[in-house]
């Protein structure tokens, strides 16, 4: 004989994907709440059959329940594995910069070139994707007011998997050089980052699987859609924020108009390449401005970085979503645009 | 029912506010308090009774009823600042939005 809390039960546990005990008491909360549900349709004379059928029909739909709750795992593990990266991610910055700015590990592992390249060059790529990822997840739907799904969702996704590709030569350098003569203060973060990474990358890749369980198919935000739409959202909640935005806005229009190919090199949303061309010069200088300020400037340093910087905009920014589409190609977001040239 | 969505959160956490409820009384809260309004389907307010209990703003725990055990959710400190804060919005945003819709009365 059929029996439709059953069946209600057995459909949705089959597209239930969070861990067991959470689908035991997600199991044990509705068979309950379809107990009482039953009951009072009885009560009101309905018979045991018709009664589980009203019961189960008034509970709603068993597959989209529990999208939802795989979608709301899918949202805390993408926000918890964002903290959980960025903290590896500050760790690692730490013990990238402690030996950058004294004297290195007596024999660094595996080779003096590789212990300076490796975070010089992969904690600044794990340092964007993790902030990126942080930004999507946690910082954006608290200040838009917003649930994460979508597009942006799958985005966090790719940050957080990126920024976890880049930290495992990190991590790898950092257990090298834990044996070696390290004083205590450069060797707790690299053991920090020994035993935390692989905790991390792991909850990382696994939050990164499931932000395919958020996605929406009218939802076609990038990164930089989303900081227009936080910018817009804070407008009317932080005060002066509208004046700010008004202000920037207008300013920035007044500019397009005024120098329309100067601005072009600054305007990462309708142009994106040579905005990062823009970006790439000036965080090499930037990042080499310390050394200016000491007198000890090395150019090719600072080209190196620049090209890095680029080029890794080239490969990355695409599947990063940190690059704008084209203004003709793409259906106008809901929000105004932050500026428009 | 898509807007009573948006704001099933705030609506959980302000029926919580008057007292520990289980999701079969809660539901049947939410539609004694609208006056038959909100006919949400049933099983809606769990996935976010679930959200509000990660978030730190209710908290769950067993109570026996008619023989039965079940669980019920109360709030937490921070749902009910949570709770005042929700409230203060709204009264904000339905004030606006009423003296909108009042000029054209």
């Amino acid at each position: 004989m059929r029996d439709p809390m059953r069946d209600f039960l057995d459909e949705m546990l089959t597209v239930l994907r969070v861990g067991t005990g959470r689908r035991r008491r997600i199991a044990a909360e509705v068979s309950d709440h379809l107990t009482d549900l039953i009951e009072e349709e009885r009560h009101r004379g309905a018979r045991p059959e018709e009664a589980a059928e009203r019961a189960v029909a008034r509970f709603g739909d068993p597959r989209a329940l529990a999208a939802e709750f795989n979608a709301d795992l899918a949202r805390h593990s993408l926000g918890r594995a964002a903290w959980a990266l960025t903290g590896c991610v500050t760790v690692a910055f730490a013990a990238a910069g402690l030996p950058l700015n004294g004297a290195p590990p007596a024999r660094p592992w595996p080779s003096p070139a590789v212990f300076y390249a490796v975070p010089e060059l992969l904690v600044q790529l794990a340092i964007v994707c993790g902030l990126n990822a942080l930004f999507l997840t946690v910082v954006a739907p608290r200040l838009r007011g917003a649930a994460l799904a979508g597009r942006p969702a799958a985005l966090a996704g790719r940050n957080l998997a990126a920024a976890t590709l880049a930290l495992i030569p990190v991590a790898v350098v950092a257990a090298g050089n834990l044996t070696g003569s390290v004083p205590f203060a450069e060797r707790l973060p690299l053991a920090v980052l020994t035993v935390g990474f692989p905790l991390a990358g792991c909850a990382a890749l696994r939050a990164a699987g499931r932000a395919s369980w958020l996605a929406s198919p009218r939802d076609d935000e990038n990164v930089l859609d989303v900081i227009a739409a936080v910018c817009h959202a804070s407008a009317g909640r932080v005060p002066y924020a509208d004046l700010v935005l008004r202000t920037v806005s207008s300013g920035w229009r007044a500019a397009c108009r005024r120098a329309p190919r100067l601005m072009r090199w600054l305007d990462l949303r309708h142009h994106p390449w040579q905005a990062a061309a823009t970006v790439s010069v000036a965080a090499g200088i930037g990042l080499k401005t310390p050394d200016l300020l000491i007198g000890d400037l090395d150019p090719l340093a600072a080209v190196i970085e620049a090209a890095t910087v680029y080029t890794c905009f080239a490969a990355l920014g695409g599947l990063l979503g940190l690059r704008g589409g084209r203004a003709d190609d793409r259906s106008e977001p809901e929000h105004a645009p932050l500026v428009t040239t | 029912m898509d807007a009573v969505r948006g704001h099933l959160d705030g609506l959980v956490l302000a029926v919580l506010a008057t007292g520990p409820a289980h999701g079969y009384r809660l539901i049947d809260l939410l539609r004694e308090r609208s006056g038959g309004f909100f006919e949400l389907p049933e099983g809606s307010v769990y996935p976010a009774l679930h959200r509000l209990e990660r978030a730190g703003l209710i908290e769950s725990g067993w109570s026996a009823e008619e023989g039965r055990r079940r669980r019920v959710y109360a709030l937490t400190a921070g749902g009910r600042r949570a709770v005042d804060e929700r409230r203060r919005e709204w009264r904000s945003f339905s004030a606006a939005v009423d003296a909108i819709f009042g000029t054209g009365a």
